[in-house]
Order: structure tokens, then sequence, then C-alpha cells
């Protein structure tokens, strides 16, 4: 089903609106959480929470595309949950993800302390358009979808080496750009 | 601190990437965080020797100097050493972090006793082949090399009447644009436009993902990377015994062109790669340890 006719259920309030939603776009929600996730029932109750709040934001949202709205969704939630679960809980695979953007601050520097999220994100955007459109994608698939390596390397056809080399010089360029911007102390 | 500041400024990426970079999940592949893409890969099968090759001896400085292409891959690749807060919090990432860094460590001792003299293969087609760098002492064996080479053309002289039109496969997700340049791919993406329909065939000049003795064993799979425009290649579960213990090795790389035939139509993507021979070039590698 197209996703304005997905859309419009939403805004009939048919309950077939999260049905259509979840064939179309739920592996994509599940594997977004996943990615962040370890615990199964985690994954699970997050999916039901971004279904949830989808339903609660449209209407009024009409958002296009659908689908990197409702993973946004799915990420930002599990987020949320993945750093208020104990650290049996957190997830490996995501936890690799972090220490390597975290790579961006050079030890002994810290951000500023005043600065917040949203101030951050700004800057992370600016860089983003800086970014040739594979590197772009390559960076927003590793640290917002928490693909894995050898994943990238499947959906770029890459080797596995390459795509770590590549990552790693978009980690330096953007450590450059938060020193540029004098985001670091 | 800086853990969740970072993770939460992601959460702030605009949506317009996080759409670009979207890509759909097969249903099969729901239950499991897995992948499922079809993937084309570029198979060898048989090779026949191809047309003479000039192959030249020549002792070119690296660019950087005497720098190991093999010793500063491995320090790039260096992850933070773990301390006390990731050892209790993050077990599984502090040992990731120590095993990888040990393996690092060697990688860095290999590369400041590798041989640097270079060997150069021309091929007919411009290319050139060089093998920068290179390390084998009876049990390990590293290796750097630089290709040369003219960046992947475009043709469009592809369409229904051509013969592999008939082979082309559904291809949703494939980034077939990844190794064009952004004038290349506004150029299809105008066509794309304008007749709703496009066809081309992406050729790219690369060195097969096999390497072997002249006896045609397989030396890899490989780890390593590429630096600077320098391949990197450490076989990735040690040596075959037949290459173990030698005076030297004969190493058999392949030169392809690959060919990518692809089909736009609306937002669908077709896609075939023929099965590709490659232009055998070899490189002897003396073992460092009998100098």
């Amino acid at each position: 089903m197209e996703d304005s006719k997905i859309i419009s259920l939403f805004f009939e309030r048919s309950e077939q609106a999260i049905e259509e939603l979840d064939r179309k776009h739920g592996p994509a929600v599940k594997r977004t959480a996943a990615n962040i996730l370890k615990d199964r029932l985690d994954v699970e109750e997050c999916v039901s929470d971004t279904y949830l709040r989808t339903w609660n934001s449209i209407p009024p949202q009409a958002p296009n595309p659908l689908a990197s709205y409702v993973c946004r969704i799915a990420h930002n939630l599990a987020i949320d949950r993945y750093h208020a679960n104990t650290a049996e809980k957190r997830n490996g695979k995501y936890d690799l993800v972090l220490d390597e953007i975290e790579e961006c601050i050079p030890s002994g520097m810290s951000v500023e302390t005043e600065l917040d999220a949203k101030e951050l994100g700004a800057s992370i955007n600016r860089f983003l358009s800086s970014l040739s459109k594979e590197d772009r994608f390559l960076f927003v698939r590793r640290y917002w979808y928490a693909d894995s390596v050898s994943d990238l390397a499947a959906l770029t056809k890459g080797s596995p080496n390459r795509i770590s080399v590549r990552l790693f010089r978009l980690r330096e360029k953007l450590r450059n750009t938060l020193t540029k911007e004098g985001l670091l102390v | 601190m800086n853990r969740e500041l970072l993770s939460k400024a992601l959460c702030e990426i605009d949506e317009r990437f996080l759409a670009e970079a979207y890509r759909p999940v097969p249903e099969a592949a729901s239950g499991s965080s897995e992948r499922i893409v079809p993937m084309k890969k570029k198979r060898i099968i048989t090779f026949a020797l191809a047309a003479a090759l000039i192959l030249s001896l020549g002792i070119v400085a690296y660019a950087t100097g005497a720098v190991s292409a093999i010793t500063e891959l491995a320090r790039s690749f260096y992850k933070p050493a773990p301390d006390e807060e990731m050892r209790n919090e993050r077990p599984e990432a502090a040992e990731h972090n120590e095993n990888w860094n040990s393996q690092m460590d060697e990688w860095i001792e290999i590369g400041e006793n590798s041989d640097k003299t270079t060997q150069s293969a021309e091929l007919e087609n411009g290319t050139t082949i060089t093998l920068t760098e290179n390390f084998y002492d009876g049990e390990r064996l590293a290796l750097s090399y630089v290709l040369n080479r003219e960046k992947p053309t475009v043709d469009y002289s592809f369409g229904p009447d051509h013969e592999y039109f008939e082979r082309l496969s559904e291809s949703e997700g494939l980034c077939w644009y990844q190794n064009l340049s952004e004038t290349q791919y506004l150029e299809i993406m105008a066509k794309l436009k304008l007749t709703g329909k496009v066809g081309f065939v992406i050729r790219t000049v690369d060195v097969g993902d096999h390497v072997t003795l002249a006896d045609e064993t397989e030396i890899g799979p490989f780890v390593g990377g590429e630096l600077d425009g320098y391949t990197v290649l450490v076989p990735q579960n040690g040596l075959p015994d037949s290459a173990k213990g030698q005076d030297k090795l004969e190493l058999v790389f392949r030169v392809k062109t690959y060919e990518a035939y692809i089909w736009l139509e609306g937002d669908k993507v077709y896609s075939y790669y023929p099965i590709v021979e490659g232009v055998p070039v070899m490189f002897e590698i003396i073992n460092n340890s009998a100098n």
C-alpha cells in the first residue's frame, strides 16, 4: 500500500493504518530498534511505542516520507531505553558504534558543558551537508541506523576493510569540524 | 557524558539525510539483525593468460618517504585503550579493543620491517599496478599496492536491444552510483528525468578479490584497508602450508575491468554484472628472514 494511503487511514483513525504501517515498514522499524537494543522484549516494546507515537502524531502530521519518520521515532525511543538500561542489558554491538563516534572527541578534550544535543546535532547536520552523497550514506547508516560494517559492505558492494577506512576518515573530518566550530574544549 | 550527548545529538540528524539513507528491509530479515541484501559477487571461474605485460623493477620512493602504509594503516585503526570504567561497564567492548590493538601492534612491527622496494606492472589499457612494500618471513605475509587507473566510465549504449538486457534483475537498494562522480551521477539523473528510463554501463578497473600463488593456490581472504590510495592486504587466516617456509613467493594479482549494466526505470533499479576475467600480474616476494 502506498504511503499516502496509509496516512489517509491514520487521518480516518482506522486501525488498519497500524496494520498497513507494520506490513510495509515494520521490518525497518524493528531493525532500527534491534540495532540499538539487545533484549528482544525491549525491541518489541520499542516497536509498540513507536506505533503508538505514530498514531498520536498523525494527524496533524502528514510525514513524507513515512518510512524515515517512523524509523526516527523508533530510533529515538531505542536510544532513550538504551541509556536507561543497566550495563548488562546493553547491546555490545551498539556500544561499538558509540565507541567509534566517541573517537571524534580527542582524549583530554570534552564537549562544552553548556552545549546541548540540539546544538551538537546542528553542527553534525552542517557536517553532513558538506559530504558527498556516498559518504553521507555511510555515516548515517553506521551511526544512526547502526548498521554493522559487514552490512554496509553488502549494501555498497565494497569490502568491509574499505568501509572501515572510509568511516575512520569521516570521523576524523567530523572531529575537525567540531574543533573548528569551537565546540570542543 | 560524551557518549550520551553524542548519541542524543545524532537523534537530531535532519530528516532528509535519514530519508536519503533509508533502505527497506525484506520481511524475512525482520527477525534478525542480519540484513539480507542480494549481492552480485564478482567471481573468478577461470582465467586465461592474457597479452604481454611489461614487468619492471624499479626503486620508486614511497610518496611520503620511507613510511610504511601497513604501519600507518595499523596506527589509524588503533582503538582507545580500555580504562577501568570500560572494563567494568562494557567488558565486551574492552576485550574487543585489546585484541584489536594487539593485532595492530603486530602490523606496526611488520610495516617497520617490510621491504619497501617497489615493483610495477603496466597493462595494455594504461593501468599500472605497483607493489609498494611487502613482508614475508616464511610464516606471515603483508603487502601494499597502488593501482593507477582511469576513473570509472559511463557508457550510455546499453538498452533493450542489448544481449544482456534480458539478464537484468531487480536490485532494490543497490548503490550503483557509489564509484561515480557527482557530475556522472547528475547526468544520469537528468536523462532519467527526461525520459523516465535510462540504461548505461559503468566500467571500473580494479584488482580482483583473489590473490594466488603461481599454482593458483588462494592466499586470501584478506584483512586490511586503504590509506591515501594504498591498499594493504594481510591474509586473514594465515598462509596456506604450501606458502610457508619458502625462499620466495610468486603472487598473482588479477586486474579487472568490471562492468555493471544498469537500467533505471522510474524508481526501480535493475542490474546485471557479467563475470569478467582479469589480466594476471605476478610479483616476486622474497623471504625477509633469509636476508
